[in-house]
Protein backbone atom coordinates (compact mmCIF):
# COMPACT_ATOMS: atom_id res chain seq x y z
CA UNK A 1 0.00 0.00 0.00
CA UNK A 2 2.85 2.39 0.82
CA UNK A 3 6.28 2.85 -0.67
CA UNK A 4 8.85 2.01 1.94
CA UNK A 5 11.24 4.71 3.07
CA UNK A 6 14.23 2.68 1.91
CA UNK A 7 13.15 2.82 -1.69
CA UNK A 8 12.37 6.51 -1.39
CA UNK A 9 15.84 7.28 -0.17
CA UNK A 10 17.90 6.32 -3.20
CA UNK A 11 17.25 5.50 -6.84
CA UNK A 12 17.13 1.77 -7.48
CA UNK A 13 19.28 1.92 -10.61
CA UNK A 14 22.25 3.15 -8.58
CA UNK A 15 22.17 0.12 -6.33
CA UNK A 16 23.29 0.29 -2.72
CA UNK A 17 26.31 2.42 -1.95
CA UNK A 18 29.22 0.26 -1.04
CA UNK A 19 32.96 0.66 -0.87
CA UNK A 20 35.19 -1.86 -2.57
CA UNK A 21 37.66 -3.52 -0.22
CA UNK A 22 40.33 -5.16 -2.36
CA UNK A 23 41.60 -7.44 0.40
CA UNK A 24 38.16 -8.55 1.62
CA UNK A 25 38.32 -12.26 0.76
CA UNK A 26 41.81 -12.55 2.12
CA UNK A 27 40.79 -10.82 5.35
CA UNK A 28 37.84 -13.16 5.84
CA UNK A 29 40.10 -16.16 5.38
CA UNK A 30 42.81 -14.97 7.73
CA UNK A 31 40.45 -13.26 10.20
CA UNK A 32 42.32 -9.99 10.20
CA UNK A 33 40.14 -6.93 10.73
CA UNK A 34 39.84 -4.31 8.01
CA UNK A 35 40.44 -0.81 9.28
CA UNK A 36 38.08 1.61 7.59
CA UNK A 37 36.60 5.05 7.81
CA UNK A 38 33.81 4.25 5.32
CA UNK A 39 30.88 4.44 7.73
CA UNK A 40 28.39 4.99 4.93
CA UNK A 41 29.30 1.71 3.24
CA UNK A 42 26.38 -0.71 2.97
CA UNK A 43 27.11 -4.16 4.34
CA UNK A 44 26.96 -6.62 1.45
CA UNK A 45 26.31 -10.37 1.66
CA UNK A 46 29.89 -11.16 0.61
CA UNK A 47 31.20 -9.43 3.74
CA UNK A 48 29.71 -12.03 6.09
CA UNK A 49 32.21 -13.27 8.70
CA UNK A 50 34.55 -10.38 8.00
CA UNK A 51 35.82 -8.22 10.81
CA UNK A 52 35.95 -4.48 10.50
CA UNK A 53 37.40 -1.71 12.56
CA UNK A 54 35.03 1.17 11.90
CA UNK A 55 36.06 4.71 12.71
CA UNK A 56 33.75 6.65 15.01
CA UNK A 57 35.57 9.95 14.78
CA UNK A 58 38.04 9.05 17.49
CA UNK A 59 38.67 5.32 17.73
CA UNK A 60 38.22 2.29 15.54
CA UNK A 61 35.38 0.14 16.91
CA UNK A 62 35.40 -3.59 16.10
CA UNK A 63 32.35 -4.74 14.11
CA UNK A 64 31.80 -8.37 13.19
CA UNK A 65 29.60 -8.93 10.16
CA UNK A 66 26.83 -11.46 10.62
CA UNK A 67 23.96 -12.44 8.38
CA UNK A 68 21.51 -10.30 10.36
CA UNK A 69 23.20 -6.99 9.72
CA UNK A 70 23.48 -7.30 5.94
CA UNK A 71 21.88 -4.29 4.25
CA UNK A 72 22.72 -1.87 7.04
CA UNK A 73 25.56 0.61 7.11
CA UNK A 74 28.88 0.04 8.83
CA UNK A 75 28.49 3.28 10.77
CA UNK A 76 25.32 2.10 12.47
CA UNK A 77 27.39 -0.27 14.57
CA UNK A 78 30.12 2.15 15.55
CA UNK A 79 28.55 4.60 17.97
CA UNK A 80 29.87 8.12 17.88
CA UNK A 81 28.60 9.49 21.16
CA UNK A 82 29.82 8.84 24.63
CA UNK A 83 27.29 9.01 27.42
CA UNK A 84 27.97 11.71 29.95
CA UNK A 85 29.47 10.71 33.28
CA UNK A 86 30.19 13.18 36.02
CA UNK A 87 33.72 13.24 37.35
CA UNK A 88 34.72 15.03 40.54
CA UNK A 89 37.32 17.71 39.90
CA UNK A 90 40.38 17.40 42.10
CA UNK A 91 41.84 20.90 41.71
CA UNK A 92 39.45 23.41 43.19
CA UNK B 1 -21.52 0.13 19.86
CA UNK B 2 -20.51 -2.51 17.39
CA UNK B 3 -18.02 -5.19 18.31
CA UNK B 4 -15.72 -6.10 15.44
CA UNK B 5 -12.54 -8.17 15.80
CA UNK B 6 -12.23 -7.32 19.48
CA UNK B 7 -12.65 -3.56 19.05
CA UNK B 8 -15.67 -1.50 20.01
CA UNK B 9 -16.65 0.75 17.12
CA UNK B 10 -19.03 3.69 17.49
CA UNK B 11 -22.27 3.00 15.61
CA UNK B 12 -23.27 6.56 14.88
CA UNK B 13 -20.03 7.51 13.09
CA UNK B 14 -19.18 7.51 9.41
CA UNK B 15 -17.51 4.23 8.43
CA UNK B 16 -14.17 5.77 7.39
CA UNK B 17 -13.98 7.57 10.74
CA UNK B 18 -15.06 4.59 12.79
CA UNK B 19 -12.40 2.39 11.17
CA UNK B 20 -9.66 4.63 12.54
CA UNK B 21 -10.51 3.26 16.00
CA UNK B 22 -8.38 0.28 15.01
CA UNK B 23 -4.70 0.47 15.85
CA UNK B 24 -2.97 0.52 12.48
CA UNK B 25 -5.74 2.15 10.46
CA UNK B 26 -5.54 5.88 9.87
CA UNK B 27 -7.79 8.13 7.83
CA UNK B 28 -6.15 7.32 4.52
CA UNK B 29 -6.22 3.53 4.96
CA UNK B 30 -9.80 3.76 6.18
CA UNK B 31 -10.79 5.67 3.04
CA UNK B 32 -9.06 3.07 0.87
CA UNK B 33 -10.96 0.25 2.56
CA UNK B 34 -14.25 2.11 2.10
CA UNK B 35 -13.67 2.69 -1.60
CA UNK B 36 -12.58 -0.90 -2.06
CA UNK B 37 -15.84 -2.15 -0.56
CA UNK B 38 -17.76 0.66 -2.31
CA UNK B 39 -19.24 2.27 0.80
CA UNK B 40 -20.28 5.82 0.03
CA UNK B 41 -18.59 8.69 1.87
CA UNK B 42 -21.42 9.55 4.24
CA UNK B 43 -22.29 5.96 5.04
CA UNK B 44 -22.58 5.34 8.76
CA UNK B 45 -21.62 2.15 10.48
CA UNK B 46 -25.19 1.47 11.62
CA UNK B 47 -26.39 1.66 8.00
CA UNK B 48 -24.25 -1.25 6.84
CA UNK B 49 -25.99 -4.51 6.09
CA UNK B 50 -24.96 -7.85 7.55
CA UNK B 51 -23.26 -8.83 4.30
CA UNK B 52 -21.31 -5.60 4.11
CA UNK B 53 -20.13 -6.04 7.68
CA UNK B 54 -18.94 -9.53 6.84
CA UNK B 55 -17.04 -8.15 3.85
CA UNK B 56 -15.52 -5.49 6.10
CA UNK B 57 -14.39 -7.94 8.72
CA UNK B 58 -13.02 -10.14 5.94
CA UNK B 59 -10.84 -7.28 4.69
CA UNK B 60 -9.76 -6.35 8.22
CA UNK B 61 -8.81 -9.87 9.17
CA UNK B 62 -6.40 -10.01 6.22
CA UNK B 63 -4.60 -6.91 7.45
CA UNK B 64 -2.00 -6.68 10.18
CA UNK B 65 -3.71 -4.54 12.77
CA UNK B 66 -4.16 -4.21 16.52
CA UNK B 67 -2.11 -6.65 18.62
CA UNK B 68 -0.46 -8.33 15.63
CA UNK B 69 0.86 -4.99 14.46
CA UNK B 70 1.95 -3.95 17.95
CA UNK B 71 3.83 -7.19 18.30
CA UNK B 72 5.41 -6.70 14.88
CA UNK B 73 6.56 -3.19 15.73
CA UNK B 74 8.06 -4.16 19.05
CA UNK B 75 9.73 -7.18 17.46
CA UNK B 76 11.32 -4.88 14.88
CA UNK B 77 12.63 -2.58 17.58
CA UNK B 78 13.86 -5.54 19.60
CA UNK B 79 15.72 -6.82 16.54
CA UNK B 80 17.39 -3.44 16.02
CA UNK B 81 18.45 -3.49 19.66
CA UNK B 82 19.77 -7.01 19.42
CA UNK B 83 22.03 -6.45 16.43
CA UNK B 84 23.37 -3.34 18.12
CA UNK B 85 22.43 -0.54 15.76
CA UNK B 86 22.39 3.11 16.68
CA UNK B 87 18.61 3.20 16.23
CA UNK B 88 18.15 0.33 18.66
CA UNK B 89 20.38 2.04 21.17
CA UNK B 90 18.37 5.25 20.95
CA UNK B 91 15.18 3.26 21.48
CA UNK B 92 16.65 1.67 24.59
CA UNK B 93 17.72 5.06 25.90
CA UNK B 94 14.24 6.43 25.27
CA UNK B 95 15.53 9.22 23.06
CA UNK B 96 14.64 10.38 19.53
CA UNK B 97 15.85 8.09 16.78
CA UNK B 98 16.01 10.34 13.74
CA UNK B 99 18.59 12.84 14.91
CA UNK B 100 16.28 15.38 16.54
CA UNK B 101 17.57 17.76 19.17
CA UNK B 102 17.48 16.56 22.75
CA UNK B 103 18.55 19.72 24.52
CA UNK B 104 14.88 20.56 25.07
CA UNK B 105 11.70 18.67 24.64
CA UNK B 106 11.97 15.32 22.81
CA UNK B 107 8.82 14.63 24.80
CA UNK B 108 7.22 12.15 22.45
CA UNK B 109 10.31 9.99 22.23
CA UNK B 110 10.80 10.07 26.00
CA UNK B 111 7.19 9.06 26.40
CA UNK B 112 7.15 6.25 23.86
CA UNK B 113 10.54 5.00 22.76
CA UNK B 114 11.76 2.85 25.60
CA UNK B 115 8.35 1.34 26.14
CA UNK B 116 8.45 -0.71 22.96
CA UNK B 117 11.34 -2.63 24.40
CA UNK B 118 9.87 -2.89 27.87
CA UNK B 119 6.57 -4.05 26.44
CA UNK B 120 8.36 -6.88 24.74
CA UNK B 121 9.87 -8.20 27.94
CA UNK B 122 7.06 -7.72 30.45
CA UNK B 123 4.13 -8.00 28.01
CA UNK B 124 1.32 -7.11 30.43
CA UNK B 125 1.16 -3.39 29.74
CA UNK B 126 -2.19 -1.65 29.70
CA UNK B 127 -2.38 -1.44 25.92
CA UNK B 128 -2.00 -5.17 25.54
CA UNK B 129 -4.24 -6.33 28.36
CA UNK B 130 -7.09 -4.11 27.16
CA UNK B 131 -8.28 -6.66 24.65
CA UNK B 132 -7.72 -9.76 26.68
CA UNK B 133 -10.28 -11.64 28.73
CA UNK B 134 -10.99 -10.40 32.25
CA UNK B 135 -9.26 -13.42 33.74
CA UNK B 136 -5.91 -12.57 32.23
CA UNK B 137 -6.48 -8.89 33.05
CA UNK B 138 -6.26 -9.57 36.75
CA UNK B 139 -2.83 -11.15 36.46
Amino acid sequence: MHTSLVSLARSVWKGPFSVHFPNLQEAIRSGTPIKTMARACTIMPDMINAKFLVHNGKDYIPVRITEEIVGRKLGEFSHTRKSFTYRLTKNK
Amino acid sequence: MLHLLGVNLPDQKVVSVALTYFYGIGPSTARKICSRLSFHKECKLSELTEGQLNQLSGVLSEMTIENDLKRQVSANVQHLRQIGTYVGKRHAMGLPVHGQNTRNNAKTAKKLNGKLLRKYSTVSSTAFSMFQSPVSKRQ
